[in-house]
């Protein structure tokens, strides 16, 4: 959500929307160093040469683990947002009709309501803290690797304590 | 003056009785070891493109840890030189200020030459070429895009109105507080560990400069003798070239030089978003001159 609002207000006050995406360094780089990089792409594409492995043997580090997860909680907390109204409009009784049926359902209904719950208590808890350790890293604030680390078990930690809270409300 | 010197002014009497015991201790830890080999595993990525259709496979090698050097780059050497010749790698220095020998040892970029081998005999260390690049031969990757994108940002001191002839005439005088915010920049040596520890980097080397090559942009930005800050800023209006970093922060995390590319970016993000302020009051202030 905080990607597709931010992409789409810079290029209105860019002023000109020349779709979303372009290819290579914008054409004023340095020529020489645009012909080095066609070169480069062409060669390797000819040489058939195998891309060295990343995800899959990358070492498990806070910094990119809380990145990954500050997106996928920020796709859980949108998609109520654009599935919710969607099935609302071919939904022929009211929310409350829908959640006092999920409850009937016998042992699983309200384990899953809360699981739910869970899921979008945590996911809201998470990406609000994390997103105000971001908002100070746009404000140069906690950049030393150690202050990264610190806020980042901290943001851990409070978002599970926020949920906590959250799921007793 | 020499360590052993020092350590005899400061304990005249037990230096000579210390230097024995520790040169004693160290022979008998010699001689028990020499008995027990301590044999590491290391599983090295392959690939061989002299071969056709050669798939990428992992080579485990036994290395004992007695008879070799203390760092991953000493255990790399030994095996090429005593069992596998064919076992290709960059290497130059061995003291970690080339950045040839920069590959992703136990899942973590890092320069083979500054990491510790893992004395722990039981686990075997995995060794990749720095990821998701191109791969020239086994553990060497192409490193020209990487190298046509530090060209890119023109990483040499450039001034405005001069000419050919005015070059060499004068000295270009920094004071010491602008001298001392090139501290934590100059000291890259471009070993790309950073930037290819960097997410955005391996879905967008194409388009996005990545740590590495941003940070030395911010260092020229910067440099109180450079006239082209504003221009070098504009070259990173776009929405790939730094405006991909998500402040993921792994590029901090990796460099073995103990650098913060991603402090770095954080600062040219933040120039971009006042120079624009400036550039737009200085619009403003025409505007309304003229009317």
């Amino acid at each position: 959500m905080a990607f597709v609002c931010r992409h789409f207000a810079k290029e209105l006050l860019r002023g000109s929307y020349n779709g979303l995406y372009t290819r290579g360094l914008p054409a004023s780089s340095n020529a020489k160093a645009i012909k080095e990089m066609n070169v480069y792409w062409e060669n390797n594409r000819k040489k058939d040469r195998p891309i060295s492995p990343h995800v899959s043997i990358f070492q498990t580090q806070l910094t990119w683990t809380l990145s990954v997860t500050h997106r996928m909680t920020g796709i859980i907390l949108t998609a109520p947002f654009i599935v919710g109204p969607i099935a609302y409009l071919f939904a022929s009784k009211d929310f409350g009709t829908y959640l006092n049926m999920m409850k009937s359902v016998p042992t699983f209904g309200e384990p899953l309501i809360q699981m739910v719950k869970f899921a979008l208590a945590l996911s809201f808890s998470f990406h609000l803290l994390n997103g105000v350790r971001h908002l100070a890293w746009d404000a140069m604030y906690g950049f030393e690797l150690s202050t990264v680390y610190k806020t980042g078990y901290a943001v851990l930690g409070l978002s599970i304590i926020f949920t906590m809270v959250l799921m007793f409300i | 003056m020499s360590s052993r010197s020092l350590a005899k002014l400061l304990h005249p009497k037990s230096a000579g009785l210390q230097f024995l015991q520790t040169r004693c201790a160290k022979t008998a830890a010699a001689a028990v070891s020499a008995k027990q080999p301590r044999i590491k595993k290391f599983a090295i990525y392959r690939w061989d493109p002299e071969k056709k259709g050669d798939k990428p496979k992992l080579q485990t090698y036994e290395v004992d840890l007695n008879a070799c050097g203390p760092m991953v780059l000493d255990a790399l050497i030994k095996i090429k030189n005593e069992i596998d010749p064919t076992l290709t790698f960059r290497r130059s220095c061995r003291e970690g200020i080339c950045g040839s020998c920069a590959m992703n040892v136990a899942g973590g970029n890092t320069l083979a030459c500054l990491c510790k081998i893992d004395t722990n005999t039981s686990k075997t260390t995995k060794i990749y070429p720095l990821p998701h690049m191109y791969v020239v031969k086994d553990l060497v990757p192409d490193m020209n895009n990487f190298y046509a994108q530090y060209r890119a940002i023109e990483p040499y001191l450039k001034k405005k109105n001069m000419t050919e002839a005015d070059i060499g005439k004068k000295q270009y005088l920094q004071n010491m507080q602008d001298r001392a915010k090139l501290d934590g920049l100059y000291e890259c040596i471009l070993c790309a560990c950073c930037s290819t520890s960097c997410p955005s980097y391996w879905w967008n080397s194409d388009k996005y400069l990545g740590p590495a090559v941003l940070m030395q942009a911010y260092r020229w930005m910067i440099d109180s003798r450079d006239d082209f800050t504003k221009e070098r800023l504009a070259m990173m209006e776009d929405r790939f070239t730094v405006y991909r970093c998500h402040t993921i922060m792994n590029c901090t995390k990796a460099c073995p030089k103990g650098l913060n590319p991603g402090k770095a970016i954080g600062e040219i993000k933040k120039m971009l978003a006042l120079y624009n302020a400036k550039e737009a009051a200085k619009v403003a202030e025409k505007s309304s001159l003229s009317a």
